[in-house]
């Protein structure tokens, strides 16, 4: 006799684990405070990061005892602390006095509990190395469970994943939820755009996974080939990897496109922290907050902001104890409301809105996250282009587009215009990764200004406009 | 611990893996479990225990 997969209470429960997504914000809050203690204690006794950071700050673990002094005791900890962690000089020697294995910042399991290697895509060109251990993969692959129980997946479903099972851990955390669901993996791994769209047709799966841009891209070589997605009955759209999914314009192409609806997951591929939308489909995501703790602080001030102000998301992961990302600094701008109550029943905080921008401007074109700051070096490595620029972030059908304005040096003739805005989209696609519009302009076009000179301009939805 | 307590624990924990996988309402649980009971049988196997072929099969 074969055992029926999942026992019908389970199998007809509304929720995924009812316990813990509608525990009262008090009781939430003191399990919170418990698991920051232990996970503060646990990378201050097995990193050297954090027993650097909070030596340097003053502070011991067990002196953390409240909220205020997480707040304001506590050290935030940055990408660059990483980074700088990670070209430390760790690393494992071999015979000889060779470097056998790469440096992981903040590692605090030995190599023999790494499971997973990934990295971070190093638009910046710092990439972080990333390692999980088995029991992250677990958690993790727990956090989306939520969001996707809550719209009606359920064992015996199946997710078609559009991506090629690279470096990058985003969608790799969608599989990982998908094996804990019970929920078939159809693998779209190392195949054409249109291979892809083929095998969806001929598979029909219940979910599509990918990011928002390639998602879209489908849609349009679809049409290309005279294939219409909606026929392959798919319920539901997601993924991540950029924001997409709640941009009202791209949601309703996608879910007009697949003729499925869309759930967005808003995820962090460093401290692996997964946000998501309920069943209710609310205009944002849920913090899971069996997963990780997150708050929102004004990005100057660094004073937490009143609930349902916007500020940047600072986040605490249970879910990747291999390296601790404690009190991290996401630099996504978000609204964070901490009780809800739009009917889902969750009583987790929700961010409406999902991320309403960037502290730093950083910005993803087709899939690339481009900083602003990036921009303006490469820019100096232009010859004939002048320290006169301005950077335009705009939204167009969805989609985040940036142009680079740059005046001319003085001695440059008008005619070689052309040849500078050549030379400059050649060197942003050949070290971001993703080609920029450049338009050269005369001398003098751009204002100058007295005080602070302002080179970014976000014409993005005013929400979307970062403080300060 | 021999190898007869090993078999005898494991049998236990098999036991009460599937009390709670079969009566829990909690999906979150019950999945919890059935990979905790794979994981069980695997261990089972590595004993030369008898069993049936899969977790699936009673």
């Amino acid at each position: 006799m074969i055992r029926p997969f999942l026992n019908p209470r389970a199998a007809s429960n509304r929720h995924w684990n009812e316990y813990v997504q509608t525990m009262p914000r008090a009781k939430l809050d003191q399990w919170h405070l418990h698991r920051i203690q232990r996970l503060i204690k646990f990378a201050y006794d097995h990193t050297a990061l954090y027993r650097r950071l909070y030596d340097q700050a003053g502070i011991k673990p067990e002196e953390v005892k409240t909220w205020d002094d997480f707040f304001y005791k506590v050290p935030y900890t940055d990408k660059p602390d990483f980074v700088q962690d990670q070209q430390g000089t760790g690393g494992q020697q071999g015979r000889g006095g060779v470097q056998t294995r790469p440096y992981f910042a903040a590692q605090a399991l030995d190599q023999q509990h790494m499971l997973y290697y990934f990295q971070t895509t190093g638009t910046t060109g710092q990439f972080l190395r990333e390692c999980f251990s088995f029991y992250d993969t677990i958690k993790a692959g727990d956090e989306y469970c939520y969001g996707f129980w809550d719209v009606g997946i359920r064992p015996g479903d199946s997710f078609y994943f559009c991506f090629p099972w690279g470096l990058w851990v985003g969608l790799w955390h969608v599989y990982w939820n998908c094996k804990s669901l019970g929920c078939t993996v159809y693998s779209g791994g190392g195949l054409s755009t249109e291979d892809r769209l083929r095998a969806i047709l001929e598979l029909r799966p219940t979910v599509v996974a990918g990011t928002p841009t390639y998602l879209l891209h489908m849609l349009n070589v679809a049409k290309t080939l005279g294939l219409d997605m909606r026929q392959a009955g798919a319920k539901l759209i997601t993924g991540g990897g950029e924001p997409g999914f709640n941009v009202p314009v791209t949601r309703q192409a996608l879910e007009t496109g697949w003729g499925a609806e869309v759930l967005d997951c808003y995820g962090l591929s460093e401290p692996v922290v997964g946000h998501q939308e309920c069943g209710i489909h609310p205009g944002g995501v849920h913090v899971i907050e069996s997963c990780f703790h997150a708050f929102s602080v004004h990005p100057e001030t660094r004073e937490p902001v009143p609930d349902g102000e916007i500020g940047e998301n600072i986040v605490t992961s249970y879910s990747h104890t291999m390296q601790p990302f404690i009190k991290y600094r996401t630099h996504d701008l978000v609204r964070g409301i901490k009780n809800p109550d739009h009917g889902c029943g969750w009583t987790w905080a929700f961010l409406k809105g999902g991320v309403l921008g960037r502290t730093d401007f950083m910005t993803v074109i087709r899939g690339v996250n481009v900083y602003p700051t990036a921009v303006e070096e490469l820019l100096g490595q232009v010859p004939g282009a002048s320290p006169y620029y301005e950077i335009h972030l705009s939204r167009l059908e969805g989609m985040d587009h940036l142009l680079v304005k740059v005046e001319a040096r003085e001695d440059v003739d008008p005619q070689a215009y052309a040849g500078i805005t050549q030379e400059a989209e050649a060197l942003y696609k050949k070290q971001i990764g993703v080609k920029l519009e450049v338009e050269v302009v005369p001398p003098q076009t751009l204002p100058r200004y007295e005080l602070k000179t302002r080179r970014i301009f976000d014409h993005r939805a005013q929400e979307a406009r970062p403080l300060g | 611990m021999d190898t007869d307590e090993t078999l005898e624990r494991l049998l236990r924990i098999e036991e009460n893996i599937r009390a709670i996988e079969d009566s829990t309402p909690v999906p979150a649980l019950a999945m919890a479990l059935k990979h905790m009971e794979a994981y069980c049988h695997l261990a089972l196997d590595h004993l030369g225990y008898e069993q049936g072929v899969c977790p699936e099969e009673e």
